[in-house]
């Protein structure tokens, strides 16, 4: 019963409204940048389940790791965005002592 | 027995997301992440693709969480997740997120309920067979992380660096 794509879509679907709705509601950087690695792996994961029970994607090469190519790309990009975001959020804080997106307003002033 | 596994793998996977974003102090949140990211891996692994889900537990909840774990330490922030949610654009937020599950949970129940979407022949991907495709077709794509791994490291050295008075 649980092995069907339904099943891990709708894990995956879940994940990524969560990771969406602590994005926008959370107003401290560091829970939005979790909420970011959340969405990210909610993708990953339909990426896999796409893979494992779907048809061949056009344009790709056929195999078993069109889908995981993906993921290991996401992967990557996660871990880049991981250590650039926090050395960005560190850097604000440093200046200002103050981590609160919202105070975080400069330019609008 | 495969469905015990996987329902309690899925049920680790959304509960520790629900904590993530409903935690007070961040280090909890970072805490519920790990769990949540060990969650996916073994979603992965019930997925029978071995080298990802070895990955997401070396890259994602080691490497990754130590950054997050530094920076959680070094800022030690704190944050009542419901006392944000008392403003219009947090309600309005709350919302666009359900109505994105409501429009993502109907269109996986339209789409993929066809006579395909049953497991393929292959049983298991190996880490072999991965790195067959990693280092052949797809060895352009793998390349690029590279360099994108390269860029993520001058920005970060160019962020943390000390600068010297007189440095420019």
């Amino acid at each position: 019963m649980a092995n069907s794509p339904e099943f891990f879509l709708f894990i995956s679907g879940l994940v990524f409204s969560l990771g969406l709705i602590g994005m926008v509601v959370r107003r401290n950087p560091l829970v939005m940048f979790m909420s970011i690695e959340l969405m990210l792996n909610a993708a990953n994961l339909a990426f896999i389940t796409f893979s494992r029970f779907g048809e061949k994607m056009p344009g790709m090469h056929g195999g078993p790791s069109d889908g995981p190519v993906f993921t290991f790309v996401v992967l990557i990009v996660a871990a880049a965005e991981a250590v650039v975001g926090l050395g960005i959020i560190i850097t604000i804080f440093r200046n200002k002592h103050t981590v609160d997106v919202d105070s975080m307003s400069t330019l609008k002033d | 027995m495969h469905d015990v596994f996987l329902i309690g793998a899925a049920l680790i996977t959304v509960i520790c997301a629900v904590g993530v974003i409903a935690s007070k102090e961040a280090v909890n949140s970072a805490l519920f992440l790990t769990a949540h990211l060990l969650g996916v891996g073994s979603l992965f692994l019930a997925l029978t693709h071995q080298f990802l889900a070895v990955a997401q537990m070396l890259v994602y909840a080691g490497a990754v969480m130590v950054v997050f774990m530094f920076a959680v330490t070094t800022l030690s922030p704190k944050e009542d997740p419901f006392k944000s949610l008392d403003n219009i654009p947090s309600m309005v937020g709350l919302l666009a997120g359900l109505g994105a599950f409501a429009a993502l949970a109907f269109t996986f129940s339209q789409g993929v309920t066809t006579d395909s979407a049953t497991p393929k022949e292959h049983s298991l991907v190996t880490v072999q067979s991965f790195a067959l495709d990693l280092f052949g077709p797809y060895l352009l794509p793998f390349e690029g992380t590279a360099f994108l791994l390269l860029v993520a490291l001058i920005g970060s050295v160019t962020l943390g660096g000390r600068r010297q008075p007189g440095d420019g």
